[in-house]
């Protein structure tokens, strides 16, 4: 009976990766419907094994059977309805990424730390599969978990009248300015919370690079780094969503700009993040330039929370104006 | 041009199928010995296609199966339900006027 085990081979290799539940019933209606097909072709001669695998050929491959055999529901990880916006969101996330590690390293390289080109390269190329592995199986993960739970991602309501106008032109957001926003925030994150001692800082004449800030203080105070670079990333992601200047979106801007500028002061006012070198080199370099330089580097602090105050204010104000503008019509 | 016609061809056949199949199953019926009646009346299915389609039907409660033991050999019969009977008629229905529309529609085509 060797021409029958290959007969089992065959009903093994189609049930074994169905619902257990049902695999015992079809390998025995398989089983039932092979000796059917092997009795009208051969009637009550033995069937050879030519018979069998003519019979078989005939079902088609065992892989393709089973296919046929499992319901629609969950055979893919990610299935229609989302596969779109995955593909979507997957591109965006994966740009985002290679554009904030290539200004990152960009600025690093050209600060000139780790002085070897090459190997700047090198070590950009690794960042970027490391990252980009990271954010694909992260992303992908993400829509796993939508799939499997079945969770909506576009809003119900698709009724005609609740369709939006066409935006015009200047109205449109287009998707360079959030993409490049985020890779933005990528970079204030890399910069700040890996890369601050290499990167911000001065670089005195004998070649010495003082950074800025002290980094077991901004290591510390890590959650603040990563609320501003989370706000700045959904703020951005919404532009995206929305691809035009709604007012929605700009109380979201409102709402995520006062987070991440409330954060970003809690970090700046912190006592102890300015490195007290940097000061002290400050004061050394920068007497001949008088007291105005060695004021500028004294408040910096203020400083910086003042710009970020300035940039977030402009932001969320032109958000409003242009909502205000566009939605009027 | 044989490509495309085969696809169309592939589609138009496809929902009928199921219809082919109901029409026989008022009566309990094992999967081969439908696959040789379709067959024989002009409506070859393929054994792959035709047995997870009646799981399929079965699953979704237009279909009911029972093991027949008695016989030579154990065989699993299928038949409509109460539920299936319903759908199987008011397909029917629907079938037999898409083929009246279709036809007028289609009258007076110059390849007709």
């Amino acid at each position: 009976m060797a021409e029958f085990d290959l007969v089992e081979r065959y009903i093994y290799a189609v049930t074994k990766k169905l619902p257990h539940k049902a695999r015992k019933d079809i390998a025995e209606e398989l089983r039932q419907l092979i000796l059917d097909m092997l009795e009208q072709r051969c009637g009550e001669v033995v069937p050879s094994e030519h018979d069998i695998r003519v019979v078989l050929a005939e079902l088609g491959t065992p892989s393709g059977l089973s296919e046929k055999y499992s319901s629609d529901k969950h055979s893919a990880l990610i299935g229609p309805p989302y596969y779109r916006t995955y593909k979507f969101v997957l591109k965006i996330v994966l740009l985002a990424v290679s554009g904030g590690l290539l200004i990152a390293f960009s600025i690093s390289a050209l600060l000139g730390e780790g002085a070897n080109l090459f190997l700047s390269i090198l070590s950009y190329l690794g960042s970027l599969i490391h990252g980009g592995i990271f954010a694909f199986g992260f992303v992908t993960i993400l829509f796993a978990f939508f799939e499997r739970k079945g969770i909506k991602l576009n809003e119900s309501d698709e009724s005609l009248s609740s369709l939006p106008p066409v935006p015009k032109h200047d109205e449109r957001i287009t998707r360079a300015e959030p993409i490049f926003g985020i890779a933005f925030s990528l970079v204030f994150l890399v910069a700040f919370l890996f890369a601050s001692p290499w990167v911000i800082g001065m670089l005195l004449h004998n070649g010495q690079f003082i950074p800025l800030f002290n980094q077991e203080t901004l290591l510390r105070l890590w959650p603040l780094t990563a609320i501003v670079f989370a706000a700045s990333t959904a703020k951005e992601g919404f532009k995206l969503h929305e691809g035009r200047y709604t007012s929605r979106l700009a109380i979201a801007m409102l709402v995520l700009n006062l987070i991440s500028f409330t954060a970003m002061a809690l970090l700046m006012s912190r006592e102890g993040l300015i490195n007290e070198a940097f000061l002290a080199a400050c004061e050394a370099n920068f007497h001949e330039a008088g007291s105005f330089m060695q004021l500028f580097f004294r408040s910096i602090q203020t400083i910086m929370v003042a710009l970020m105050g300035f940039a977030v204010l402009l932001e969320t104000i032109d958000g409003f104006i242009k909502a205000r503008r566009y939605t009027k019509g | 041009m044989e490509e495309i016609l085969s696809g169309l061809l592939l589609e138009l056949r496809r929902g009928s199928i199921v219809l082919a199949v109901l029409s026989q199953l008022e009566k309990p019926v094992y999967g081969y010995y439908l696959v040789n009646l379709l067959s024989k009346s002009g409506v070859p299915v393929e054994v792959n296609t035709l047995y997870p389609l009646l799981r399929r039907l079965e699953g979704q409660g237009v279909l009911e199966s029972k093991w027949e033991t008695s016989g030579s050999k154990p065989r699993k019969y299928y038949a409509l339900t109460q539920m299936g009977s319903q759908v199987y008629f008011s397909l029917k229905k629907n079938w037999l006027a898409l083929v009246k529309s279709i036809e007028l529609l289609m009258e007076g085509t110059d390849n007709g």
